[in-house]
């Protein structure tokens, strides 16, 4: 079957500095990958250059998504076509209601799928059963785009919109960090639910914690700019005991090659 | 033959009428219309090397070969079909047409007068106003063909609507509306001032309105300025606050030919406060001008100030916030912003903070920004499949908004938001 996604040989700098040094990745439909690694070696930067982000310089390599390439597209068509990226760093964005914003999105996206948009009340009932799978408050709706909101307001925010766009392939960038524990589950009881057979994510992540309610089927590590590790979920509860020294020491990385 | 110029044409107009003395609206026979000729003579029309107009030049509002005759009065049953913009507005009470008072459907809690000739005026024109030292309020003082007076007592519920209409369908027209308004103590009231030009031909308003809050009053006053192309459109108000008295004041800007607005804001009883919010938006070759001079001179006031401008195409937004506070102003607060978004390398903004304290126990803070929109938000919207063109529309509509969240009136509000929308390409439908 065809990847959904399809990374070869990424090479992208930022101010002339290079921080992604070739990463070869490929994602199906159905599956999901873990990506940990220490601060700095590139996890955000990959996840930013995917979503379409300004002021990466792309070296080398190329993505497909869908077969198409990603570098051709803009961050919106990416986004209509499935790609969906929860920001490590959500942006405020005060005056902008959530309601307004998303409502946009989704009549955006539905669109490109050849679906009709959907009138205020439809999208409010809509929106407001996916907030209860959350257990967030239907208040949250009428406020500006996470401003003021804590930080894990602001991560349950980005898996509320997860839930509301069903995207195709959702890169979550450390969704985890900054919930407490009882969020961290509902959090992943969202993504869950949202596991199928069509739809793929990414999960990045520093913690094996939260790899043990969303079960990946492939951990990577990146390590600067490159991915030195794949392997299944017992990767994670290594890297949990032995930090990343032993990558950094253990001289020649070996790539090892992704479950089919 | 060449034209004479704007001023020689002014004063050869007032000197005839001098002679003639027969016009009904008007005596220039009163010292006050004399007194303040004499001063417009000496002024002269402002140039940029003015410290108060460096960034703004008057000189093409000067061009134009004005009709300068008393007025005649437009059809007043023709105004509203021929005036889009009062479209959403409630219907005018009081209308000033060409400088013409002419009240409608003024409230019961109010009291109306039209000072034919300017001696009679009570309280006395000018005392509130540099009257003396700015040459357009003398010019007003000298040609305004009337004063319109309002006291209100009591509460007032709702608007009340004074739409400002200049026509210049046939002639370029210059208009001098002059308006006193006064609130008696414990009065309350909300007013909307809207500002139209009829007709394609250049239009030059020189309005002059002084307004005296008594003690315990509160005024929530609306500065309405649609876009208008070939509007010069001067403003200069005069605000007094008696003790505890409440002022909060929108100033809606859309572009003009050139908008000026000056806001003299006097706080002179105790625990009066004054909050002032500006939304602007200019394109093409529009020029808006704030200026704002808060006088602090009893102690325990406040003022606010948070104007929001976006500038595009080769549009240029000027705000220059005076504080002044008195050495008598203790426990004076006092708050001033300005923060713009430059859509183009070719619009400009310029910002001028002018502090002047001469109190020690002043809190006092300002700040001006310009720069272009945040990029990082623009990402973020267009990350979840929002256009380019929408993102960026609503952001800018959000920007400006955040100086009208405050407008009391549910109605005008929505209007205000709509004309924002419209102005920032965004469909106002999206909205929720
Ligand atoms: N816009 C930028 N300008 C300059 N340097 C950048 C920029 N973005 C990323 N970098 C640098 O690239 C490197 C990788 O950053 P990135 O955010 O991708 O790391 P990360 O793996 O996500 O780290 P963390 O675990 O701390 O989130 C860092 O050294 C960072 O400083
Ligand atoms: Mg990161």
């Amino acid at each position: 079957m065809e990847p959904l996604l399809s990374i070869r040989n990424l090479r992208v700098a930022v101010d002339g500095r290079e921080i992604l040094k070739g990463i070869d990745l490929e994602v199906c439909r159905g599956e999901v990958h873990a990506i940990m690694g220490p601060n700095g070696s590139g996890k955000s930067t990959l996840a930013a250059v995917l979503a379409g982000r300004e002021g990466y310089e792309v070296l080398e390599g190329e993505v497909l998504y869908n077969g198409q390439n990603l570098f051709e597209m803009e961050p919106e068509e990416r986004a209509r076509a499935g790609l969906f990226l929860a920001f490590q760093y959500p942006v405020e964005i005060a005056g902008v209601t959530m309601a307004t914003f998303l409502r946009t999105a989704l009549n955006e996206i539905r669109k490109a799928r050849g679906e009709e948009a959907l009138d205020p009340l439809a999208f409010l009932t809509l929106a407001r059963e996916r907030m209860e799978w959350l257990g967030i408050d239907p208040s949250f709706l009428h406020r500006a785009v996470n401003e003021g909101f804590s930080g894990g307001e602001k991560k349950r925010s980005e898996i509320f919109q997860l839930l509301l766009l069903e995207p195709q392939l959702a890169i979550l960038d450390e969704t985890d960090s900054g919930l407490d524990i009882d969020a961290l589950k509902i959090v992943a009881s969202g993504v869950n639910r949202m596991r199928a057979p069509e739809r793929a994510f990414i999960v990045i992540t520093h913690y094996q914690r939260l790899l043990n309610y969303i079960v990946p089927d492939i951990v990577h590590v990146l390590f600067d700019g490159r991915i030195v590790r794949s392997g299944g979920r017992e990767l994670a509860l290594q890297l949990e005991e032995h930090g990343y020294d032993w990558l950094r020491t253990d001289g020649e990385t070996v790539v090892l090659p992704t479950l089919e | 033959m060449a034209i004479p110029d704007l001023q020689t044409r002014l004063r050869e107009t007032f000197q005839r009428w001098m002679q003639q003395d027969n016009h009904q609206r008007w005596s220039p026979r009163h010292p006050l219309r004399r007194h303040a000729l004499e001063i417009f003579e000496r002024l002269g029309f402002p140039t940029t090397r003015h410290e108060d107009w460096k960034y703004t030049s008057l000189a093409p509002a000067l061009r134009p070969a004005y009709r300068i005759e008393i007025p005649s009065l437009p059809d007043l049953a023709l105004l509203p079909s021929q005036l889009p913009a009062l479209e959403g507005l409630p219907s005018p009470q009081l209308w000033l047409l060409n400088g013409i008072p002419v009240p409608v459907a003024l409230p019961p809690h109010s009291h109306f007068q039209s000072f034919l000739h300017a001696e009679d005026a009570d309280p006395p024109l000018g005392d509130i106003l540099p009257s003396e030292t700015e040459a357009l309020v003398a010019l007003n003082t000298a040609f305004a063909p009337d004063v319109a007076a309002l006291t209100i007592s009591g509460h007032g519920d709702g608007v009340l609507h004074l739409a400002l209409v200049t026509t210049a369908a046939d002639e370029p027209q210059l208009a001098h509306p002059r308006l006193s308004l006064t609130l008696e103590a414990n009065a309350r009231q909300r007013l909307l001032l809207s500002f139209h030009t009829l007709g394609t031909l250049p239009a030059f308003t020189n309005t002059v309105a002084e307004i005296r809050l008594g003690p315990n009053t509160q005024l929530e006053l609306i500065l309405w300025q649609p876009e208008s192309s070939t509007a010069f459109a001067i403003t200069t108000l005069g605000i007094e606050l008696a003790q505890n008295a409440h002022l909060s004041l929108w100033t809606l800007s859309l572009g003009g030919a050139l908008v000026r607005n000056n806001l003299y804001i006097r706080l002179s009883g105790p625990a009066a406060t004054a909050q002032l919010f500006g939304a602007t938006m200019v394109e093409g070759q529009h020029t808006v001008d704030h200026r704002t001079y808060v006088e602090h001179r009893a102690e325990q006031c406040t003022s606010n100030q948070l104007y929001k401008s976006i500038a595009d195409g080769h549009g240029t937004v000027t705000f220059t916030g005076r504080i002044y506070v008195h050495p008598q102003a203790q426990k004076t607060n006092a708050y001033q912003s300005h923060r713009a978004v430059l859509l183009t390398g070719t619009a400009t903004v310029n910002a001028r903070p002018q502090l002047e304290i001469y109190a020690d126990d002043v809190r006092c803070t300002h700040g001006a920004t310009a720069g272009s929109l945040d990029e990082s938000a623009l990402f973020y919207l267009r990350s979840r499949g929002v256009s380019h063109a929408q993102a960026r529309a609503l952001l800018l509509h959000a920007f400006l908004r955040e100086a009208l969240v405050l407008l009391p009136d549910e109605r005008l509000r929505q209007r205000a938001d709509a004309l924002l929308a419209e102005r920032v390409h965004l469909q106002a439908a999206e909205l929720l």
